[in-house]
């Protein structure tokens, strides 16, 4: 009977084995994440890849020039103009598209700010996760859901908000994105938001209680 | 790019306590819509098909939480741009961004494919 190939104790295939995980990068990934849980610095200060990004790569001015100021539009754009006479958005310097990085809030930050003003996280999102939700966002669209106006301070097309709101009210409300709709619309954006419940806010969730540990405590705190 | 959710805490005032505010003073209508229940991730979508390209800043949004933004679909462009960063970030299927959209001033670059 010949000598089976299955199994971690037949040497052959372990080293088999080992190889083709070498070979799809598994050491570099260990090596990274080992190199992230022993960095002398600072984990939250350091983007993970400091290759493309250095820690000093922040806001020039912080916390900023919008902070507790005007929520004025018009304010915005003409602050920015100002402040960067000639900007072309498009023409702004890209970081890498690889990986998950941070850029990290200043060290002075105040002391309610998130620890990094962006943080990019990658393999977040599966591709199968990808298509049921653009599935049922086709779907809701079939189903004739009613837009609001484009705000054209944001962008020439319109967005729907759903979900809960609070601003210029005393309490909580849903929507009127989310209500002001037909019968079956309203199951069909159930269907929509109950997968994005699903399969993208618990692992934002997860994300939050990591990486933003202070904000995932108030938002959940019940007392 | 078919998709762009900005997942966010927009609309809340206040970030403390947010999910047991919601629960408390809506729970007749988490009961009848449970999918408008994200488990205190975020309370809010705004979900538009391509980017916001004109710069601005997301007022309704807590300025000690995260906004995220989930692109679906498949795509070429919408790099996120800040501004005050000079920088553009690039948003590739399978990744999400988070970020602090009340004080960082942010637009979406044209989605030139998908």
């Amino acid at each position: 009977m010949p000598a089976s190939r299955r199994g971690r104790r037949n040497p052959e295939t372990s080293e088999l084995k080992a190889s083709e995980w070498v070979k799809s990068g598994g050491l570099t990934k260990v090596e990274a994440i080992i190199h992230s849980k022993t960095s002398e610095h600072d984990s939250m200060l350091v983007p993970t890849n400091s290759k493309f990004l250095s820690a000093r790569d922040t806001v020039e001015e912080y916390p900023g020039h919008f902070v507790g100021g005007s929520t004025n539009a018009a304010k915005v754009t003409e602050t920015i103009q100002n402040l960067y006479p000639g900007l072309i958005t498009r023409d702004l310097p890209s970081v890498t598209t690889i990986g998950r990085f941070y850029i990290p809030t200043p060290i002075e930050r105040h002391a309610l700010h998130p620890p990094h003003l962006i943080a990019r996280f990658d393999q977040v999102v599966k591709q199968s996760v990808n298509k049921r939700l653009i599935t049922a966002w086709d779907n809701l669209l079939q189903a004739g859901i009613r837009f609001p106006k484009p705000h054209l301070s944001r962008s020439s097309t319109p967005a729907l908000h759903l979900g809960f709101g609070e601003a210029y009210s005393k309490r909580p409300f849903v929507t009127s994105d989310s209500r002001a709709q037909s019968s079956d619309i309203i199951i069909a954006m159930d269907k929509f938001l109950y997968l994005i419940r699903q399969l993208i806010a618990l692992k934002l969730l997860n994300l939050l209680k990591r990486d933003y540990p202070q904000q995932y405590e108030r938002q959940m705190r019940c007392v | 790019m078919r998709l762009n959710f900005c997942l966010s805490i927009a609309f809340l005032r206040y970030l403390i306590r947010a999910y047991a505010r919601i629960k408390k003073s809506l729970a007749k209508d988490l009961e009848s819509r449970p999918a408008l229940d994200f488990g205190g991730a975020f309370f809010a979508v705004a979900v538009k098909e391509g980017s916001s390209e004109v710069i601005h800043l997301d007022f309704n949004d807590d300025e000690d939480g995260v906004t995220w933004a989930v692109p679906l679909g498949d795509w070429e462009g919408g790099e996120f741009c800040v501004p005050q960063l000079q920088k553009k970030i690039p948003i590739l299927p399978g990744q999400v961004l988070g970020a602090m959209t009340r004080i960082l001033a942010h637009c979406g670059t044209p989605v030139t494919a998908g």
